[in-house]
């Protein structure tokens, strides 16, 4: 797998200081995993609604504002995307750890690795994309609170704190608290299903 | 200033949340300019949550006041347990989020100093401000650091920084943030850094964990730097996460020494004050019993344990409410196992973490350079020593399967281990070296190498081989073990070598060992010097066996002091092959591993890494630098890190190693040419050069006619006895010195250069051609091919002339080396 195909690629090229490039790739596969994530939910069979609603207009959202060209920005440090991409990849390690703990009785684990490159690559997985979009569907329900939810909704459509500030008109140290008290949430479930 | 970590990331969730709520009500009553005062909702929540809530509060009070600034001497006395907030909070820019681009702080004006252009601040720490500037004339950026004008009050202070630019000043290592310049302008003090632009390590982690592959890199070359700090007797003493800077390729760098302490000699009272010396999150258990006269390297090391569980997992090791329960839980309780918060960490990895994190100094690692070396060998994928204990016993329990009991460990490499091993069955000791790895791994693969390298030679100047094997899956070399035997790097550096030889009378020296692997320090390299007749001879001694080497196929390639060991009567013996290669193998990247020798014995083409250009002229640089090192007391070229000792060996001439014995020197100096061409072809003519020091030719005696046990007979070996028959000896391709061959009266055709058989019994015929010269009276000379080549004129002062009688049996003690390179002469 190329330096530049995964998401640790991106995070390398910025930190190396090729922001442009990692950003440009970031946008590509984001508007890609988006839309995947869009159908994903889109073709669900019809089930209990209401979150799969919110989740469904969410997705449009950020399907409108990345043919718009507002793309989240992967230097952000509150970026909720990363977060959000984690806790599936996580999730999907898990899953894979379950399944080779069952193949071989429960033994022990493999190797380390960077599990995060291999599960992201620079085409999002149709798997991945229906993970990630069901892991968005799931973390928007256990915010609990529609304030929060609307500005995690904002952050991920890629607004910057500032702007969201306006558009709540509350103090900027106000956003960066709520954001940071949703990734505790997101990041609190994801420990509790552990 | 108190770590961000320590406000707002350390309460739980619901407190989160509540704080949460006191903030919408607190930002609902600002909206109606009406708010409640911070005091009261302090109130509301247990005194351990307050200094997070004060911080929410006062940077919404800050955000809505925007318009008017308030002043923070304001808060400071409404809230004076929360100063250090109220400072960070006005001050820092990363806290302060409102404050878009480069902030000109109101209590310091930037510097004007000359010759630098300062162009905004950094950011701002307890006692300084930290300004970006630019070097006008260079044109080079710089960061620029100046006391605060707080700090300025508090002497202790000014003695820190004061402190900080002389602990940093000393040290010149690519992990270190450098310092260019020290000086005062209107009376405070500043210094100029170089400017990493990266950001910190803390920033770039940002409560996640990085990958553990680059976090074991990042805190290796950490440990590298601390060790060179240490070797200059400072401690840090606040290492942390913030305290790294990043530069733009990643290379990470040491800043902030302004909590450094010297190990011998500061200020008792600059090291008992109580203000938060060194962060509870990273603070070992030593420092944080205010113990000053515990606090030793251990206690960076320690921090580095810190770092590196923060890279892993993303938090400290230790975090709670408020210092002083940190601070408890650093005295009391084992850090949670990274593994148990972060999935799929490398157990190794997790052990070195652990290994560090011990409470007591002596269970760490014993230094920096130790932690380093154990992250590297986990980077390369081979078990790790924090887990050695496992190792040993398997080690041990192997041994016995295959009839040896295992002794003390020796060395241990990053690819192998070697012991003492005791042979049941023969009842004799010898040294076991096995590869860390089973049959298959690079370890493995090595190891082999190295055993097919030394397979078959057999010279009293070379280490044997006894055995290799694989058994249970572990490959395994048996070695010869010299009983009172001493490497030469120990001996150099153990003892004053007053009369050379004298070890031949100190045959209590303790047992052989050996420094496999690069684990000299560079700090220790220099020692007395050792005469030069006493070196000469050593060195007669060392080309010999580097030329039966040579003769075998094989080059050493990482020829150093710590390679070879003195026998109890101080005869040379050249070992550890690990990097040998033959020389069809010569351009193979694979086998040698550069960072197992040091660059100080290395020749250029060893050090820039071209195989390509390997040959035996590289071992006779190391041939060259090792006699350097015993004349002149310490190797050619050394500087204080690898990295630039390897460009002064590309770049520097060294100056004659004694300068008292210009002949010696000249020797030395001709195998430490750059050029390779330059330098003697083969290790004999070493020993010979070195030879003609030891005794010069004297006029007539060549022209003896007394008979044919003439011979010039090197210092150090046996002289030929003359009631013995003597044969001249040639050697040719695969035969050694020691053999011997009649002088085959019908086969040699005596002629100018003419083309001759050369049966040597019991090996093979070869078809050389070679310089044996026919004179009128029976004389011969014993030449090398080719008049023109300046191996003509020592062949012809050293074996002389002699009048050959059919029949004739001569024995030439060594100078079988000067045929050593007939065979290659074109026909």
């Amino acid at each position: 797998m190329s330096k530049a195909s995964s998401i640790t690629g991106w995070l390398e090229g910025l930190r190396a200081g090729d922001e442009v490039t990692a950003q440009r790739l970031w946008e590509e596969y984001f508007h890609r995993l988006v839309l995947m994530a869009r159908a994903r939910i889109a073709g669900r069979p019809t089930g209990p609604k209401g979150s799969d609603d919110v989740a469904l207009s969410a997705l449009d959202s950020f399907c409108r504002a990345a043919e718009a060209g507002r793309f989240p920005k992967l230097s952000d440090r509150d970026d909720l995307w990363q977060v959000l991409m984690m806790l599936t990849a996580r999730k999907a390690i898990d899953a894979v750890r379950r399944e080779s703990a069952l193949q071989r009785g429960g033994g022990q684990l493999v190797r380390e690795g960077p599990f995060f490159e291999t599960i992201v690559g620079i085409e999002p997985t149709p798997s991945f994309a229906a993970e990630v979009a069901e892991q968005f569907r799931l973390l928007l329900d256990r915010l609990g609170d529609d304030e929060l939810r609307q500005i995690a909704m904002w952050k991920l459509e890629g607004f910057t704190n500032p702007e969201i500030a306006g558009k709540i008109d509350k103090s900027l140290a106000t956003v960066e608290r709520k954001l940071q008290l949703i990734r505790r949430k997101w990041e609190a479930d994801s420990a509790d299903r552990e | 200033m108190p770590d961000r970590m320590l406000v707002g990331l350390t309460l739980s969730l619901t407190a989160a949340e509540r704080h949460d709520r006191i903030c919408d009500r607190f930002e609902a009553g600002w909206k109606e300019a009406n708010p409640p005062r911070i005091e009261e909702l302090l109130a509301e929540v247990p005194e351990s949550e307050r200094p997070s809530l004060f911080v929410a509060l006062l940077r919404v009070e800050l955000d809505r006041r925007r318009e008017t600034p308030p002043n923070p001497e304001e808060y400071r006395d409404r809230f004076p347990a929360f100063a250090d907030l109220v400072d960070t909070l006005f001050h820092n820019p990363a806290e302060l989020p409102t404050c878009a681009g480069p902030v000109v702080d109101t209590e310091i004006e930037p510097p004007v100093i000359d010759g630098y252009e300062v162009t905004g601040m950094l950011g701002r720490g307890g006692m300084g401000v930290v300004f970006r500037a630019r070097h006008v004339g260079l044109d080079r950026p710089a960061a620029i650091k100046m006391v605060s004008a707080g700090a300025l009050s508090r002497p202790e202070q000014l003695v820190r920084f004061h402190l900080e630019a002389r602990a940093v000043a000393g040290l010149s290592h690519p992990n270190v943030v450098a310092l260019h310049d020290f000086g005062q302008v209107q009376g405070m003090p500043y210094f100029v850094m170089e400017l990493v632009e990266g950001g910190s390590l803390a920033d770039r982690l940002n409560g996640a964990p990085a990958a553990p592959a680059w976090s074991a890199g990042v805190v290796s070359q950490l440990a590298r730097a601390v060790q060179h700090v240490h070797k200059r007797d400072i401690i840090h003493r606040d290492l942390k996460p913030a305290n790294i800077l990043l530069t733009q390729d990643d290379t990470p760098k040491i800043t902030d020494f302004g909590l450094a302490k010297r190990i011998v000699g500061d200020d008792p009272r600059l090291t008992r004050t109580r203000s938060v010396l060194g962060t509870a999150c990273y603070m070992s258990p030593e420092q944080a019993r205010g113990n000053a006269k515990a606090v030793g390297p251990a206690c960076d090391i320690y921090a580095l344990g810190g770092i590196l569980y923060e890279c892993l997992t993303g938090r400290p090791p230790f975090r709670a409410d408020s210092y002083e329960l940190t601070i408890v839980q650093v005295l009391t309780e084992d850090p949670v196992r990274p593994s148990d918060l972060v999935f799929g960490l490398p157990i190794d990895l997790e052990a070195i973490c652990l290994k560090c994190l011990e409470k007591d100094p002596a269970q760490r690692y014993s230094t920096a350079g130790e932690l380093a070396d154990d992250l590297d060998r986990f980077r390369d994928g081979q078990p790790v020593y924090a887990r050695t204990p496992h190792v040993l016993e398997r080690h041990a329990k192997w041994a016995r399967k295959i009839g040896y009991d295992l002794g003390d460990l020796r060395g241990a490499t990053r690819w192998f281990f070697t012991y003492l091993a005791h042979q049941q069955n023969i009842n004799r000791t010898v040294r076991l070296k096995l590869s860390i790895g089973a049959v298959g791994t690079p370890a493995h693969a090595a190891l082999k190498r190295q055993a097919e390298a030394m397979a078959g030679l057999d010279h009293p100047n070379v280490i044997r081989l006894y055995d290799y094997g694989e058994q249970f899956g572990q490959p395994y070399l048996v070695l010869e073990y010299l009983e009172g035997g001493e490497s030469l790097s120990r001996r150099l550096r153990a003892q004053e070598p007053a009369n050379g030889m004298s070890a031949e009378q100190q045959g209590t020296s303790g047992n052989e060992s050996v420094n496999e692997g690069a684990n000299d320090s560079t700090d220790e390299t220099s020692h007395a010097p050792m005469p030069a007749r006493a070196a000469a001879k050593l060195g007669v001694m060392l080309a010999i066996g580097l030329q039966a080497i040579h003769e075998h196929g094989i080059l050493h390639c990482g020829l150093q002091t710590g390679d070879v060991v003195l026998t109890r009567d101080g005869t040379p013996k050249i070992g550890n092959f690990a990097a040998a290669r033959r020389f069809d193998g010569v351009g193979d990247a694979s086998g040698l591993k550069p960072e197992w020798v040091l660059p100080h014995y290395q020749s250029p083409e060893v050090v820039d890494e071209d195989w390509a250009r390997l040959g035996k002229y590289s071992d006779i640089y190391a041939l060259g630098a090792i006699l350097y090192d015993l004349l002149a007391g310490a190797p050619p070229f050394a500087a204080p890190t690898l990295a630039e000792t390897r460009d002064k060996v590309r770049r520097e001439r060294p100056p004659a190693p004694t300068g008292a014995a210009p002949d010696l020197d000249a020797v030395v100096l001709k195998c430490l040419e750059k050029d390779p061409m330059r330098r003697y072809r083969s290790a004999g003519e070493v020993a010979l050069a070195l030879q003609l020091f030891l005794k010069p030719p004297q006029p007539g005696s060549s022209d003896s006619t007394s008979g044919s046990d003439r011979t010039v007979v090197p210092d150090g070996v046996p002289a030929p006895d003359p009631a013995i028959s003597y044969r001249l000896r040639v050697v040719v391709g695969p035969a050694r010195v020691g053999d011997s061959f009649e002088i085959p009266r019908r086969r040699i055709m005596m002629g100018r250069s003419k083309e001759c058989d050369v049966v040597l019994p019991g090996k093979h015929v070869s078809r050389v051609q070679c310089g044996v010269i026919w004179n009128e009276g029976g004389w011969h000379e014993i030449l090398d091919y080719g008049a023109r080549n300046p191996t003509f004129v020592n062949a012809e002062r050293v074996i002389g002339r002699r009048q050959l009688f059919p029949g004739d049996q001569i024995r030439f003690v060594n100078y079988a080396l000067l045929f050593e390179r007939l065979p290659r002469v074109a026909g």
